[in-house]
């Protein structure tokens, strides 16, 4: 048997040199070069911008400006005028802020419910915030809960529907919302606010639930979050700063608890119900701070794709049943958020990823010690190496800040309920550490009161409830240090801080040793099929992944994308055999990519992609990718990336083609000449949109000649080393 | 009993605080917070739907919240309902999130949420033009001609198109079962290694 040994290429991919300046990153078009990189770099992976809490900053800047921030003026800051109320003086009939309690008389009469909605919408969701209002308005609170909300926009965004254009108001300003469909009264202004100041939580609490004293107090913050590095909020300043560091969330307790005491509430637990209704913030480190503040603690470990609260229903709810408990309440504000995401018209990725949790604060302390047990167990390991739980962290997936269209764009945060799991039942882990996560594992369940999650989260049993666990290559110091100070409390009390600092320590950037040969690379046939045979003794190897491409007559090879993946254990041989077939829509060449390199290599189960072009009826031309399970007959969502978008959307074909019964898609391959390097695209034929709305996926035989098969080895670090060998077709395989 | 001490709170300050209204109202001219012109006259300024045949042709839907087309119902919000008889009724109608609210359809809100939040960047002038299309009146098929006729990308467009459709109640093609199952039946795409000790 024919034995060739192929060149090796060891690469080491680079490490990020900053996790979120590689986040902020827009969206690349495909390029052809993009393409190219996939078959004999590592896999490919786009940079998006998170659909929320989309400018995410560097840095650990302290936030500045407690005091209220400075006036900005009457007018937007680009000169344009404030839609109604003006920025900096109180509307006629209104008050400042400040002296809200003179102003209305004395405080209101004592309601059942108070719940103060901290409306920070100074950037890019400024109509969102109007869209949750109205959610507000519409609910039956029964003179039993009043609503608050303080709203600061951004008086650079365009006033929704307005032609000429208007612009939000400058300024900050509160509501008073009664519910039943009635107005929603505006009760103060007050100046431009920096709302991403602690400070300002303060002063708002202390000011609203001094004027609307209550029985029970719930606060939302609303707004972008950014787990435990991007915190809350990132007040943009109506347009003229780009880059606030946001407010830690652990800033916000002793802020909250500040300004309970100057509204009178004399409380050890002055809060009922806290929740983030922003992105990101169901995470360990972000959710432990408020243990001692409040029993109910409601947020999302994913982006919210847009629909947020149920304001409409949990108000209702509230009013309807106001001496319901906290964590009743909070058990049924996630039922409601879950038919909320589900309803037909919500994003696609809210049906797949999802999560959204609430938790009985007062429990984290457990779960913190329960922890802090497991971390003392893996530092303590000698057996239990920082690769293995790299490996571990790799396979819990999909991570978070992920969307349908873009697959996970914040790799670092895992599910910790799924890192609990796999540390319980992964072979080899040592009794100690299994012991100790099932404990853990044990102490999030007994938290948790409710969750939603979306259908690929609830299919690996995720506990919509994240934590930092990423790759040791791109935890370099800067990032430690960040999280030495922004997550400090978790940190210390879990000793979390100490595991990802196990893990940057332990990175390298060598990339695994690999042994490897091919059979019958030359006059291959279904007598003598080609086969691989590699292996690596690296302790840090992870996984091996095995991509196909056509080399023509001219030296230039077509890629046809990947036909093999798994797992790689150090020391083990593994062998692939390829049985000359790829992957066909409607009987056309395609290339085969993985929707997402997040997840166990192992996993029959995860999405794939094939690239092409979107072209409507009137000429208009877009990248797009068919996406669809392993296994799937057909083909029947899209994701379309559009020049000039910074983020792609994902549509039904059945859609597509009721919008334009003209539409075509156009799979293509991607050439790369081996010599010059040049890469071009090569389209297909155009297909039309079917009235089906599925397009017919196959896996075909490949004409006889010349083959390339890439065999890419990876490490946990993120490392690879990639070998290419030669395969001649002789005789073709049958279908 | 707290309430009633409220009560008589307010009952003792409500001469105060109608002074300190008027003190208010003087200081600023005795102006109301005007509506925006361009708020009230939207409807009046927004361009005359062509008489399109509309048989056939759904007419918008008006979701929660929404109050399409109805610029009556802002002049009528355009009472100041200022510090009356304490909190129960302390504030002003007149305010941007009000007349937004008004006039807006949820449609027309959730549009503008997507365009921000989903393609991540400032909503285009066409857009602010289209919505206010919407609002004269004008009928699906001329809405839909003018998204094709917009100068605007192909994502912008299907977005357009999905709000365009979410508003005149037309039911979307139907989403095949991408959720529910992570595993197709056919045989798998990508193969998995064997192991050979």
């Amino acid at each position: 048997m024919a034995s060739t040994v192929g060149m090796q290429v060891a690469q080491a991919t680079a490490p990020m040199k900053n996790y979120y300046l590689s986040m902020r990153r827009r969206r690349r078009h495909a390029s052809v070069g993009h393409w190219a990189l996939s078959l004999v770099l590592a896999s490919a992976s786009t940079l998006a911008a998170v659909g929320c809490g989309d400018d995410p900053v560097v840095g650990t800047t302290e936030n500045v400006g407690g005091n209220g921030g400075s006036p900005i003026g009457s007018a937007g800051a680009d000169g344009h005028q404030a839609g109604a109320a003006v920025g900096g003086e109180p509307a006629s009939g209104v008050g400042k802020f400040d002296d809200l309690v003179e102003a209305m008389g004395g405080p209101a009469p004592e309601t059942d419910w108070t719940v103060f909605v901290y409306g920070h919408a100074d950037h890019s969701l400024s109509n969102s915030l109007i869209t949750d209002m109205a959610e507000m308005q519409a609910a039956e609170l029964q003179g039993k809960v009043n609503v608050v909300v303080l709203a600061d926009f951004d008086s650079s965004q365009v006033l929704a529907g307005s032609d000429p254009e208007l612009h939000f108001p400058s300024g900050t300003e509160v509501y008073l919302i009664k519910g039943g469909g009635a107005d929603v009264l505006q009760i103060a202004s007050d100046v431009e606010l920096d709302l991403d100041a602690p400070k300002q939580v303060e002063r708002a609490i202390g000011l609203v639930f001094k004027a609307f004293p209550a029985k029970h107090h719930a606060v939302i913050m609303w707004d972008h979050g950014g787990s435990w590095d991007g915190g809350f909020g990132h007040d943009s300043q109506n347009g003229t700063r780009e880059d606030s560091p946001g407010m830690a969330a652990q800033d916000i307790p002793p802020a909250l608890l500040a300004g309970f005491a100057k509204a009178g509430v004399a409380s050890e637990m002055p809060l009922d119900l806290f929740s983030f209704d922003t992105c990101l913030m169901a995470g360990a480190e972000v959710a432990y701070p408020f243990r001692n503040i409040t029993p109910g603690y409601i947020a999302n470990a994913e982006i919210d794709y847009g629909a947020g609260w149920d304001y409409t229903t949990t108000l209702s709810y509230m009013a309807a049943d106001p001496n319901a408990s906290p964590h009743a309440i909070a058990a049924a504000e996630v039922t409601q958020w879950d038919a909320h995401h589900t309803a037909p018209g919500n994003p696609v990725s809210d049906a797949v990823l999802r999560t959204h949790i609430a938790l009985d604060a007062s429990k984290l302390e457990a779960l913190a010690q329960a922890t802090s047990a497991l971390t003392a167990a893996i530092l303590g390991s000698e057996t239990f190496t920082a690769a293995d739980l790299a490996r571990i962290a790799h396979n819990a997936a999909p991570a978070y800040g992920a969307q349908f269209e873009t697959g996970s764009q914040l790799p670092g945060l895992h599910d910790f309920g799924q890192v609990l799991a796999l540390l319980a039942s992964t072979e080899g882990v040592p009794a100690d550490i299994v012991d100790a996560a099932t404990q853990a594992s044990a102490a999030l369940s007994g938290a948790t009161i409710g969750v939603s999650l979306g259908e690929f989260r609830a299919a690996k049993g995720q506990a919509g409830f994240h934590i930092e666990l990423g790759l040791g290559t791109q935890l370099d110091a800067q990032r430690l240090t960040a999280y030495g100070k922004r997550a400090s409390e978790w940190s210390a009390s879990s000793g979390w801080g100490e595991l990802l600092k196990l893990l940057s320590d332990s990175a390298d950037q060598e990339p695994p040793l690999v042994e490897h040969s091919i059979a019958n690379g030359d006059n291959a046939g279904p007598l003598a099929i080609p086969t691989i045979t590699f292996s690596s003794t690296a302790a840090d190897v992870q996984s091996g992944r095995v991509q196909l491409a056509k080399v023509d007559d001219d030296g230039a090879v077509l890629v046809r994308g990947i036909i093999g993946e798994g797992s790689v254990t150090p020391g083990e041989e593994y062998e692939f055999s390829w049985d000359g077939h790829a992957v066909t829509v409607e009987g056309q060449a395609a290339m085969l990519l993985r929707w997402s390199d997040d997840g166990n290599p192992d996993d029959e189960d995860g999405l794939l992609k094939i690239p092409g072009f979107l072209k409507s009826s009137d000429g208009e031309e877009a990248e797009a990718s068919l996406v669809f399970a392993n296994g799937d007959e057909t083909a029947s969502y899209v994701i379309v990336t559009s020049e000039g978008a910074a983020s792609p959307l994902s549509f039904t074909l059945a859609e597509l083609r009721q919008m334009d019964d003209t539409g075509t898609f156009t799979p293509f391959l991607v050439s790369q000449n081996l010599a010059s390097k040049a890469v071009t695209i090569v389209k297909g034929q155009p297909i039309a949109l079917p009235e089906t709305g599925e397009l017919e996926l196959g896996l075909e035989p490949v004409p006889v000649g010349k083959y390339m098969i890439v065999t890419q080895v990876f490490d946990v670090w993120g490392n690879q080393t990639s070998t290419q060998d030669a395969v001649t077709l002789s005789t073709a395989f049958e279908k | 009993m707290r309430i009633h001490r409220s009560l008589l709170v307010a009952t003792l300050t409500l001469t105060l605080t109608l002074l300190l209204v008027a003190a208010w109202r003087w200081r600023s001219n005795e102006s109301a917070v005007s509506t925006p012109e361009s708020l009230t006259t939207l409807a009046a300024s927004a361009r005359t739907a062509e008489a399109l045949s509309t048989e056939g042709d759904p007419a918008p839907v008006a979701s929660p919240g929404s109050a399409a087309m109805n610029m009556a119902s802002l002049a009528a919000s355009d009472v100041s309902a200022a510090a009356a008889l304490g909190s129960q009724t302390y504030g002003s109608s007149q305010n941007t999130v009000n007349a937004l609210l008004t006039r807006l359809d949820h449609q027309d809100l959730a549009l503008y949420g997507n365009i921000e939040r989903r393609l991540h960047r400032d909503v285009p002038r066409e857009v602010h033009g289209l919505v206010a299309l919407k609002r004269s009146g004008a009928p699906r098929q001329q809405l839909l001609a003018a998204i094709r006729e917009a100068n605007i990308d192909l994502g912008l467009r299907l977005l357009l198109a999905r709000w365009v459709e979410a508003s005149y109640g037309v039911t979307a093609a139907a989403s095949p079962p991408l959720h529910g199952r992570v595993k197709g039946s056919g045989p798998a795409m990508i193969q998995a290694f064997a192991r050979r000790k």
